[in-house]
């Protein structure tokens, strides 16, 4: 930062404003030189124009009362880290003189602070105030007994005050996030302002009450200065605000004051008499009150309060006040975090930022509105709308179907299936080949139903990418038609196909807006052993994505239903099963559907579009499949290798041959493989195709963001554009109605 | 007919002005007609506000029209005489009775980006690719019982256990 021209450049180097925000600390302590107009800008962008307009300044430091945003700023700052709002971060810049504008200065006998006129802040910077840094702060009020210096909080303060002095408030920062407090400053202490007062009155004292609200904004009040005498240095004028409407703090009323400083004056239970007619609160009867102050009386109280109940009347009216600031407050000083948490009292923000007086307090249990609102800020209101961003899924009336639970056997009917290693598989090739004569023909008899051939026994032999020991049952010996062999295997005792299910969780988008669907995005899911599916980006974003795989161990398919939310969106289906060449006729009868399904890829070829690579490597594994050593059970298989090396140059030339190869697969031993697939990922995922955005910095201020809403057109903030407006109402000439209707549908600043 | 000068600072978009007064209120003279939406008249001044309303007015207030009005020409003409040529500013003039006024909204600059297609933002022509979410399914290392044979002859002894796994 440097101060150059009479402007404070925040520049710290970066387009963007995070880093900006890392720098606010900069300003804590930085004495600003009187006389002095100031402007705030980010970069080139100005923020705050004309800080203190046209007004002669004292100077001013900035000390803690950047505090409570100092400390807000690292969950800001994470939450813009997080969801990458570009506007959001730039529109936080100008927090930083707001919060100092509207977090009062501090007070001194010699020091003259005007309000800044003409100052600039967006509508949203003014909800973040609301939003984040109201739900930040924590007020605590309580009495300053000038005697005694003996604090006596609110729920103490009954009929036994003895020195009613005033009220006073501390502020406190919470951090809920990690359930910390702490103490930011002390605010509205008349009597140490007025020591050298004589008199407070209801003005007075709304006054002080009102001029030191922390985030607050002021409505247009003038004070009658001329009646101060030697405090005439105090504020005289609070400016309104020239945009935005503001809310009134509560007034205090006369039955709530007052003190004098000499101790005559002051709302003492011991009060009664004849004096409390200064009803007006002005100072215009000073002079002959003061004359008789120490004998001073005072009526009743222009209510139907009784004086022995004015402080519980101050007191009620004084809750009123802090209800009316919009802040957290508590009635007595935290004790521990968890005494904030459970007696908090959360006055009720509607959504203009205006306080609900009629639900206002909540009480902790039900205070939606207290952390809830940070959140909803920062998690939805700034990044995400309210509204479900993904489609219904379907009628919620109509439950999810439930998976079918048929138990139908398809598993050792007729024949025996069994779960074998590598190694099992490796002995039973030895077994079969170099069987004696005996064992040879005892097998061939047993399979004289299938004409006496010994490998018509071997039906089916598959690799998978699984596991089977969960789905066995006990090692015996393998039997093919009648004859027990040596070798050795896990019976497959599972009547049902497994199943496998990946969940995927709730998919949320890269932008959390309309740049997260079609045409700007594009999901899809990847399943392994059938690739990849685009899926509907209503189907998916907010949605719970899951993926449940079946497997048909006897033909080696594989069907996958995609489900959001329990409801079946995709089917799909492929092959897992290796299937491993055993003899030559079925390798033979392998290589010829390679040949087949390539010369249907030759014919295509010309209009694939994949990429070389891809197809070269999918060749190489369709190769490697067959070379693989689980597959050399087959003594003759490299018959099969080299006519399917001859055709995997003609193979190279698309994408579509594992496709062709899946449509002319036989589900019998010998046929093609999706073996290739076992070199790709296993993992069931999702992948968004998105387009970047190219959102220029400003935007949302020279552009608007496209929204769809009516209202009043003073209800609008920013720039803003109307595709119509009725003028009802509006009296000025028809040429000017027609410069007004045209302004507004070309777009203007409100 | 007295007439109040202003620096106006504000976009001329703006519903709202920022204005700073400049110079005193004078009594203007009309010349000839007194166009209310592009009013020319002349000004008698003396010669202190003459530098601040020639170097500065940008932006006056009509009483007896009752409107504000840009300036859009300036003449400074012997005598201390300055001719002004404004033009009706409306929305500022009536801004009260306009934010009463209902209509509908197209762009707002604080309404965030919601799933509304906003087909004014530019995009970057290639794609990017994230991947969102992945979940296993299989494990093609492993070295257990991955094999299944099925050979001929038997059925008998199936058994019922078996089922989903994740």
């Amino acid at each position: 930062m440097k101060i150059e021209n009479h402007k404070i450049l925040l520049d710290d180097g970066a387009d963007t404003g995070l880093e900006v925000l890392s720098n606010v600390g900069d300003f804590d302590g930085i004495s600003f030189p009187k006389g002095i107009s100031y402007s705030f800008f980010e970069n080139k962008e100005p923020c705050v124009n004309s800080f203190y307009g046209e007004h002669n300044i004292t100077g001013f430091t900035l000390p803690t009362r950047y505090k409570a945003y100092n400390l807000a700023k690292p969950y800001l700052a994470q939450k813009v880290t997080k969801y990458r709002n570009v506007l959001f971060i730039q529109r936080l810049v100008p927090v930083i003189p707001i919060v100092q504008y509207k977090n009062s200065p501090t007070f001194s006998n010699s020091s003259t602070f005007l309000f800044p006129s003409g100052v600039t802040y967006t509508p949203l910077v003014d909800k973040i105030i609301t939003n984040v840094v109201r739900n930040k702060i924590l007020i605590v009020p309580f009495f300053w007994s000038s005697g005694s210096v003996k604090e006596k909080f609110i729920d103490n303060y009954t009929s036994d005050i003895v020195d009613f002095s005033f009220f006073n408030y501390k502020l406190y920062y919470t951090d809920y996030k990690n359930k910390k407090y702490e103490l930011i400053n002390d605010y509205c202490n008349p009597s140490a302002a007025y020591l050298n007062a004589n008199l407070i009155t209801t003005k007075v004292a709304n006054y002080y009450l009102q001029s030191s609200i922390p985030f607050e904004k002021f409505e247009e009040w003038t004070y009658p200065t001329s009646d101060l005498g030697s405090r005439a240095t105090v504020v005289n004028k609070f400016t309104k605000h020239p945009e935005i409407e503001q809310q009134k703090p509560f007034v205090l009323s006369n039955d709530d004051v007052v003190r004098d400083n000499a101790g005559g004056f002051g709302a003492r239970p011991t009060f009664s008499g004849s004096d409390y007619s200064d009803t007006t609160g002005y100072f215009e009867s000073l002079a002959p009150r003061m004359t008789q102050t120490l004998a001073a009386q005072l009526n009743e109280p222009s209510s139907s309060t009784s004086i022995c109940n004015l402080p519980l009347t101050a007191k009620s009216d004084f809750i009123k006040f802090i209800n009316s600031i919009g802040l957290p407050y508590l009635t007595h000083l935290p004790t521990s975090w968890d005494d904030i948490e459970e007696n908090t009292q959360v006055p009720v923000i509607k959504d203009n930022g205006q306080v609900d007086e009629a639900a206002t307090p909540q009480s902790p249990a039900n205070a939606t509105h207290f952390d809830d609102n940070l959140n909803k800020l920062t998690d939805s209101k700034i990044n995400t709308p309210d509204n479900d961003p993904g489609a219904t899924i379907s009628d919620t009336s109509i439950d999810p179907p439930a998976d079918d639970t048929n138990k139908l056997p398809t598993i050792n009917l007729f024949n025996r299936t069994f779960a074998l290693t590598a190694t099992e598989v490796r002995t039973l090739a030895d077994e079969l080949w170099n069987a004696d004569d005996t064992k040879f023909e005892e097998i061939k008899n047993g399979l004289a139903l299938m004409g006496g051939n010994p490998i018509q026994g071997l039906i089916d032999l598959r690799l998978y990418p699984i596991d089977f020991t969960q789905w066995t049952g006990t090692t015996e010996k393998i039997i093919v038609g009648r004859t027990t062999l040596d070798t050795s295997g896990r019976r497959i005792e599972t009547s049902t196909i497994p199943q496998f299910t990946a969940d995927l969780g709730t998919i949320s988008g890269q932008y959390g807006n309309f740049m997260d669907f079609e045409p700007f995005s594009v999901f899809q899911i990847y399943l392994p052993f059938v690739g990849t599916n685009d899926l509907p980006a209503n189907l998916v974003i907010g949605h719970s994505i899951s993926a449940k795989a079946s497997v048909d161990i006897i033909t080696g398919a594989i069907s996958y239903i995609v489900k959001a939310d329990g409801y079946p969106i995709l089917y799909k289906n492929g092959t897992i099963g290796v299937s491993i060449p055993m003899t030559a006729d079925n390798a033979t009868e392998y290589a010829g559907n390679v040949i087949h399904a390539t010369n249907n890829v030759v014919q295509t070829a010309g209009n694939t579009t994949k990429t070389i690579a891809n197809d070269a490597a999918k060749a190489t594994s369709l190769k490697g499949a067959i070379t693989d050593p689980s597959s050399n059970i087959a003594g003759a298989v490299s018959t099969g290798v080299d006519v399917v090396t001859g055709a995997s140059a003609i193979a190279t030339a698309g994408y579509d041959l594992s496709t062709t190869l899946n449509s002319t697969t036989i589900q019998q031993s010998g046929t093609a493989s999706p073996s290739n697939s076992l070199y790709t990922s296993m993992n069931v995922y999702i992948l968004q195709e998105y387009h970047n955005p190219v959102i220029p910095n400003n935007y949302a201020h020279d552009i608007g963001n496209a929204c769809r809403t009516s209202g009043n057109v003073g209800n609008f903030t920013g720039y803003t554009i109307f595709s119509n407006v009725d003028l009802t109402g509006v009296s000025c000439t028809e040429s000017e109605k027609t410069i007004i209707l045209e302004t507004l549908q070309n777009g203007v600043y409100l | 007919m007295d007439v109040t000068f202003y620096i106006n600072t504000s976009d001329k978009r703006a519903i709202n002005k920022n204005l700073s007064s400049v110079g005193p209120s004078s009594s203007l003279t009309i010349i000839e007609n007194l166009d209310i939406l592009t009013p020319t008249f002349i000004l008698t001044c003396s010669g202190s506000s003459i530098g601040d309303l020639m170097g500065f007015a940008n932006y006056m207030y009509i009483g007896t029209l009752a409107r504000y009005y840009y300036i859009t020409d300036k003449k400074l003409l012997t005598g201390n005489r300055i001719q002004i040529t404004g033009l009706v500013d409306p929305l500022y003039t009536y801004a009260s009775q306009i934010k009463t006024c209902s209509g509908t909204v197209v762009r707002n600059e604080n309404t965030p980006l919601s799933y509304i297609v906003d087909n004014q933002i530019p995009v970057e022509s290639y794609l990017t690719v994230r991947f969102i979410a992945e979940a296993p399914l299989f494990d093609n290392k492993t070295s257990g019982t991955n094999f299944i044979l099925n050979v001929a002859g038997g059925g008998s002894n199936s058994s019922t256990s078996g089922g989903e796994t994740s």
